[in-house]
């Protein structure tokens, strides 16, 4: 007969099997159908339909997105590192936790709702660019929403928050005597910076980039509603292909799917890996 | 052990003079005072500890000196210098924290050299002065291990040589024992002082521990509610402390409640008994005061009654309540006619003693030192 420990053991796991059988119905087999797929053509296995995912056009789509993710994630990773240290140094607590709930909202503000608001504030006739236009300052056709550099900004409306949310727990691990430490040392404030506080959040901030890198590089929704096809992204791709648009190729989709979970994975190992640096500022 | 001072410079035998004057220093939080008005002066190459309860005002009195905090008013000068005009990386001053703060992406090595590296010292210098300095701490082997690989003690002793370092004009430490354990504490006290000695280092050090602060300082500065109470040597805080706060704080002491009964010949009422007091000890007060006789349980000298009884002018006979094992002493609380009074004994003694013994307890005049009995807080 089994001991209470270990029926108490395995009812533990039965608690747990919704989420087995989620994951596996959401996660798993769509990841080994999409292996499966991508790795077929006719009745066989072959490695042709990854031939033509490097057409090109296709090539160009993983350039633009690969670009398109780095600067996002970089001006995320800067910015929201700023910010963020300006919240955690605020000194009304009520500022403290207003801005940090607003990136809480913003950072999940995205997709084809997100596009719309650019598109109404910084599109052709947008509230913006018309005030502006009032004020004397033309926007268009210099400018554009609907193109890399309007993608970038839409981008990094969710990019920042998210950074915010990523690193004001690494900086609140920032301790006060490692700051005094280093002024008694004679280390002025840039120095302490680039010295000591820089250093431990290393893994942090790099982690968080690769965390908003794959973020930006899996985004669909904000950039097919701003830029439709016009700006040339994997995802997009992806998606022309499923919905059949030129050519209806869902092995291709496939393919492209499967290098792109290649590269979030290399983002998101690179993430684990950083975050349990020995040194990582924590809270 | 190992001291390779040669090559390890300090204030004291360098051309600089490390003498500092705090002045008058006051500081207050939202309203609330945390130091007031505090007064020392401290000679070259001298251990004063600030010593008092948690919230005194003890680390409010470092962070000042060491520019962390700024006073409300008062000055702090350094030789010749009011450093207070400075900011705090440019004091000289090296400072231990409580919690090491040590710099975890760097091994020992690169902590005790950081200063030197923010000093723009030559490379060849730091090769050189690093290794001196982890083996004056007695670390050299733990050289290349991050704080995280390293135990307690040994981040301490990181921390004391990286802020030795720099060459500092004043040592700063601010309790870097607490959070070590007691065989550890003692241990890494007395090295602390071992290196203080062998350098000359001007220290002021922060503790709630009483023991440790008699058993390293040269003088000891006991604090109240931001108040200085006593300044003075381990010596002259235990034996002859100025207010009733620093009789309770320092070690154990009985306070007796009494009444003078003649100034002149020096000897007070204490319920129904009369007590011989040093005439001196007196001097001040009025016959009818109320007193408050201070005597150490160290001084108390106890006998089973039908022994031959302990020498000293006051003679009481009392009843053993409890008997309390503390290692090499032994504390009787002994009943004298409803009223409490401790005497230690050796342990060695200790057979001789039961609970509901009648004993005479004795001690001498010389023992007793006699204050006004002011509200608790006593004088200022």
């Amino acid at each position: 007969m089994s001991s209470p420990r270990r029926r108490l053991r395995r009812a533990a796991w039965l608690a747990l099997a919704p989420f087995f059988v989620f994951g596996l119905a959401f996660e798993i087999l769509p990841v080994l159908t999409l292996v499966r797929s991508s790795f077929t053509v006719g009745d066989g296995w072959s490695l042709a339909n990854f031939g033509r995912a490097f057409t090109p056009m296709m090539v160009a789509s993983f350039r633009n997105s690969l670009q398109l993710s780095a600067v996002t994630a970089l001006l995320g990773v800067v910015g929201g590192t700023v910010v963020g240290y300006a919240i955690i140094t605020a000194r009304s607590r009520f500022v403290r936790e207003s801005l940090t709930a607003l990136a809480d909202v913003t950072a999940n503000f995205g997709g084809a709702p997100l596009a719309f608001a650019f598109i109404i504030t910084l599109g052709s006739t947008g509230v913006i660019t018309l005030l502006l236009k009032a004020a004397g300052v033309s926007l268009y056709p210099r400018f554009r929403i609907y193109s890399v550099s309007g993608l970038t900004i839409a981008y990094v409306y969710f990019q920042l928050p998210l950074m915010i949310l990523l690193v004001v727990p690494a900086l609140l691990g920032l301790r006060q005597e490692w700051r005094e430490a280093a002024v008694n040392l004679g280390a002025t404030r840039a120095q302490y910076w680039g010295r000591v506080a820089l250093p431990i959040l290393a893994p942090s901030l790099l982690g968080s980039f690769l965390l908003l890198f794959a973020n930006a590089f899996g985004a669909y929704a904000t950039a097919w509603t701003l830029t439709g096809p016009d700006v040339n992204l994997v995802t997009v791709q992806i998606a022309a292909l499923v919905r059949g648009e030129v050519q209806l190729d869902p092995a291709l989709a496939d393919a492209l799917a499967l290098v792109s979970l290649g590269v979030m994975a290399v983002c998101v190992a690179g993430y684990r890996w950083l975050a349990t640096r020995p040194w990582r500022a924590a809270p | 052990m190992l001291l390779p001072l040669s090559a390890v410079r300090c204030a004291s035998h360098g051309e600089r003079v490390g003498y500092v004057e705090l002045k008058g220093l006051n500081k207050s939080f939202a309203g609330k005072p945390a130091v007031r008005d505090f007064r020392l002066s401290m000679e070259q190459g001298e251990f004063v500890s600030l010593l008092g309860p948690s919230g005194c005002g003890k680390s409010t009195t470092l962070r000042m000196i060491a520019g962390f905090e700024e006073p409300d008013s008062g000055e702090v000068w350094l030789g010749d210098q009011n450093v207070l005009d400075l900011p705090a990386h440019r004091r000289g001053m090296g400072m231990v924290f409580q919690s090491y703060a040590l710099f975890p992406h760097l091994t020992a090595w690169g902590n005790v050299a950081f200063g030197l590296r923010i000093a723009g010292r030559a490379a060849g210098e730091i090769r050189r002065r690093v290794p001196e300095l982890l083996e004056l701490v007695g670390l050299r082997e733990v050289a290349g291990q991050y704080p995280r690989q390293l135990s307690g003690g040994q981040q301490q002793r990181v921390a004391l040589a990286r802020a030795l370092a720099i060459e500092p004009r004043v040592l700063l430490l601010d309790e870097p024992l607490s959070a070590l354990d007691a065989v550890v504490r003692v241990t890494l006290r007395e090295e602390i002082r071992r290196i203080q000695s062998a350098l000359g280092i001007t220290t002021l050090y922060v503790t709630h521990d009483q023991e440790e602060a008699l058993a390293i300082s040269d003088r000891v500065v006991v604090m109240r509610d931001g108040w200085v109470e006593q300044v003075g040597t381990p010596e002259a805080v235990y034996a002859e402390p100025a207010t009733r706060f620093v009789a309770s704080f320092i070690g154990k002491m009985n306070q007796l409640s009494a009444v003078v009964e003649s100034v002149r010949e020096g000897r007070v009422r204490w319920g129904e008994h009369r007590l011989a007091v040093p005439p001196a000890a007196t001097a001040g007060l009025a016959d009818g005061q109320a007193v408050l006789v201070l005597v150490r349980p160290e001084a108390i000298g106890v006998a089973p009654a039908d022994a031959e009884g302990p020498t000293g002018e006051n003679r009481l006979p009392a009843t053993v309540e409890l008997v309390t094992f503390l290692g090499p002493v032994t504390r009787l609380s002994l009943e004298v006619r409803g009223r409490q009074v401790l005497a230690d004994v050796t342990t060695g003694d200790r057979g001789r003693f039961q609970r509901g013994m009648p004993v005479q307890l004795a001690f001498p005049a010389a023992a007793c030192r006699v204050q006004a009995d002011e509200p608790a807080g006593g004088p200022r």
